[in-house]
């Protein structure tokens, strides 16, 4: 112990007076001597302390019965307290980079950034009684530039506000702000120590539409020994979301939401399956300059004007062709802004406001096997649009397989996605620019390790390819690499 | 692969897995709690909340010790196969979407018996050198 606190004093010393650097060992000797006489007489002053009446009166005598239970009633009340109150959080601290800027929900760019794959998450949740509980999740992610928000990249919002209320031991209803349970893993999309990637797969996970107000109802029962929860929802979401960048913006709420999704356990096997019906209104606004022509550009095709008709800035009267040239190509605009600059419509500056509804049916199926050391995870989900107004319908699936030795866990994925519309059918019914028909595969290979058991990092690289619209700057093949520290606490 | 050797390679497995296994687990009960022969499985659902009542109807309390603990690690693991770290994500998926909290935990051996055996459906665990107390052993995990 007179070890251990010489090594303490010395650690203090050298840490205040960087000068003992300069000093002998000699020095340092007689000055560790000097230190450890100090704590030596310290010590006597507190045994004679002990042994003084005040500290038997106040101290010693806390066996003592009346003092014992003074602080068994503390001690209660402070476990009462936790029962009835319980803060959770957790933390996600990404970088990613790309062969190049390809931004999207994650804010990936062509150099290493801290954002787009970063996030924290703060939950409280109060017992109000035996049956009622109340819980609030508050989520911040650094997305806000993806969203094209640059100017302040953290997006706060309640992913989960609800009222809990347990009907019997196996129901429980909840009303209020929840996730959409689309997915295995919809519901714990930020908590990144909860899965093992250092995102969810992307061709499945798109993030646009998380959270829903409504209600569910959970249910739990078993059949023999597999232990089920069914788990049926339906909601709105009012909110907006926006999507694509600063020029092209995409809002969708979601509404008349129905699903039902049934998850069996048994032993190492979960299974998963989901159906959800739910329609989107989409408002989108597209910033004019960007969908106009260029300078010089032949227009005559576009504007059905005489051949040869190239397109300046002087011809503004241009600009009314415009809204009604689009109109006339399927697309539904509603109006288009005056442009402040030009005083014409959808010029530089304006932007061309549109709306449509849709409908959708939803499915996926998962299934996860984990004997503790080895773990298989896959799912796939079908998007059927009624009309494919902002969406396009849609396949994706993925697998990943991973072995666990002691802290680290190596681990693959393999994801696909495809769109079942035709870019002819897309480009005349699709409100949404940044939908186009679109497939791509995506190989990745990754790294976790534990740190402790409430933190881990993981690497992980991410290649995608075999794009059916390969990119003007990267081409059919573009990587991504990915860094991950995740907490919960 | 014949059966020679697979009866080899079992006995092999056997004998790795014996040298490595530290201490026994015990898994002990209040006195109300009539079921017998409960398998691990059960127990470990228990602790994972993924059942409520025991198969006799009583509605079971599970005590767990305080996460660090040489036993706890010693259960879970052989319980439910999760170290430490797993049985973190597992509650962080629960956590997080509402679906449930870990059972009460308590600092050692010692406080798991008083709390088992003073309240109703209490489930705990304890090391297998431990006293019981007033408490009732439901099964030992070697």
């Amino acid at each position: 112990m007179e070890k251990k606190l010489s090594y303490l004093t010395l650690a203090a010393t050298l840490f205040l007076s960087p000068p003992l650097l300069a000093l002998t060992d000699a020095e340092i000797e007689a000055r560790l001597d000097q230190d450890a006489a100090k704590i030596k007489a310290l010590e006597a002053e507190l045994a004679n302390a002990k042994k003084s009446p005040v500290y038997e009166q106040d101290v010693g005598k806390s066996s003592d019965s009346k003092l014992a239970k003074q602080i068994q009633q503390i001690k209660d009340k402070m476990d009462n307290e936790e029962k009835n109150f319980k803060i959770n959080g957790f933390l996600t601290a990404g970088v990613n980079m790309a062969d190049d800027n390809v931004g999207g929900d994650f804010a990936i760019d062509n150099k290493p950034t801290i954002g787009g794959d970063s996030k924290m998450g703060l939950q409280v949740s109060a017992k109000i009684n035996d049956k009622a509980d109340a819980t609030v999740q508050l989520l911040a992610r650094g997305r806000g530039k993806g969203l094209g928000n640059s100017s302040d990249p953290w997006q706060v919002s309640a992913e989960w506000a609800y009222l809990g209320y347990q009907v019997t031991d196996d129901v429980k209803v909840r009303m209020g702000r929840l996730r959409i349970p689309f997915y295995m893993t919809s519901e714990t999309l930020d908590v990144g120590y909860s899965y093992p990637w250092v995102r969810p797969p992307m061709e499945m996970y798109t993030t646009a539409l998380t959270s829903y107000n409504g209600l569910d109802v959970l249910y739990k029962f078993s059949v023999g020994s597999v232990n089920t929860t069914a788990q049926l929802f339906t909601g709105s979401s009012a909110n907006m979301n926006n999507m694509g960048d600063a020029d092209q913006e995409l809002s969708t709420s979601l509404e008349d939401l129905y699903g039902l999704n049934l998850t069996a356990a048994i032993g190492n096997w979960t299974v998963r399956a989901m159906a959800s019906t739910l329609s989107i209104d989409g408002e989108s606004a597209v910033r004019t300059d960007t969908i106009l022509p260029d300078v010089g550009v032949d227009i005559s095709a576009l504007y059905s004007l005489p051949p040869g008709s190239i397109y300046t800035p002087a011809l503004d009267q241009y600009a009314a062709y415009n809204l009604a040239a689009l109109s006339q190509n399927g697309l539904n605009f509603d109006s288009c802004d005056l442009d402040q600059i030009t005083g014409a419509y959808c010029l530089g500056g304006g932007y061309l406001h549109s709306s449509a509804d849709d409908r959708f049916d939803y499915y996926s199926l998962g299934a996860q096997y984990d004997n503790g050391s080895l773990f298989v995870m896959s799912e796939v989900a079908k998007l059927k649009t009624k009309r494919a107004r902002i969406f396009s319908d849609t396949v994706a699936m993925y697998v990943t397989t991973g072995y666990r030795i002691d802290s680290w866990t190596p681990y693959i994925t393999y994801a696909h996605t495809y769109d079942t519309e035709s870019a002819a059918y897309l480009a005349a019914n699709n409100l949404n620019p940044s939908i186009k028909p679109d497939a791509s595969k995506s190989r990745s290979i990754g790294l976790r390790k534990e740190l402790g058991s409430s933190m881990d990092v993981k690497v992980e690289w991410n290649n995608r390819y075999d794009f059916e619209v390969p990119s003007a700057t990267y081409g059919d093949d573009l990587n991504i690499y990915t860094i991950t520290l995740d907490a919960v606490f | 692969m014949n059966t020679q050797n697979l009866k080899l390679l079992s006995a092999f497995i056997l004998i790795i897995s014996s040298s490595v296994a530290a201490a026994e687990v015990k898994v002990i009960a209040n006195s109300n709690v009539t079921d017998s022969g409960l398998s691990a499985d059960v127990i470990a659902d228990v602790f994972l909340g993924k059942v409520g009542s025991l198969p006799s109807g009583v509605k079971a309390v599970p005590i767990d010790q305080d996460e660090g603990s040489a036993v706890r690690d010693e259960f879970y693991s052989k319980a439910s196969k999760k170290d430490s770290a797993q049985l973190k994500a597992y509650w962080s998926r629960l956590i997080f979407t509402g679906k449930g909290q870990p059972p009460k935990s308590v600092a050692d051996d010692g406080d798991v018996v008083a709390q088992v055996s003073s309240t109703p459906g209490a489930i705990g665990y304890v090391s297998g050198g431990a006293s019981v107390g007033g408490a009732k052993v439901l099964m030992t995990i070697p």
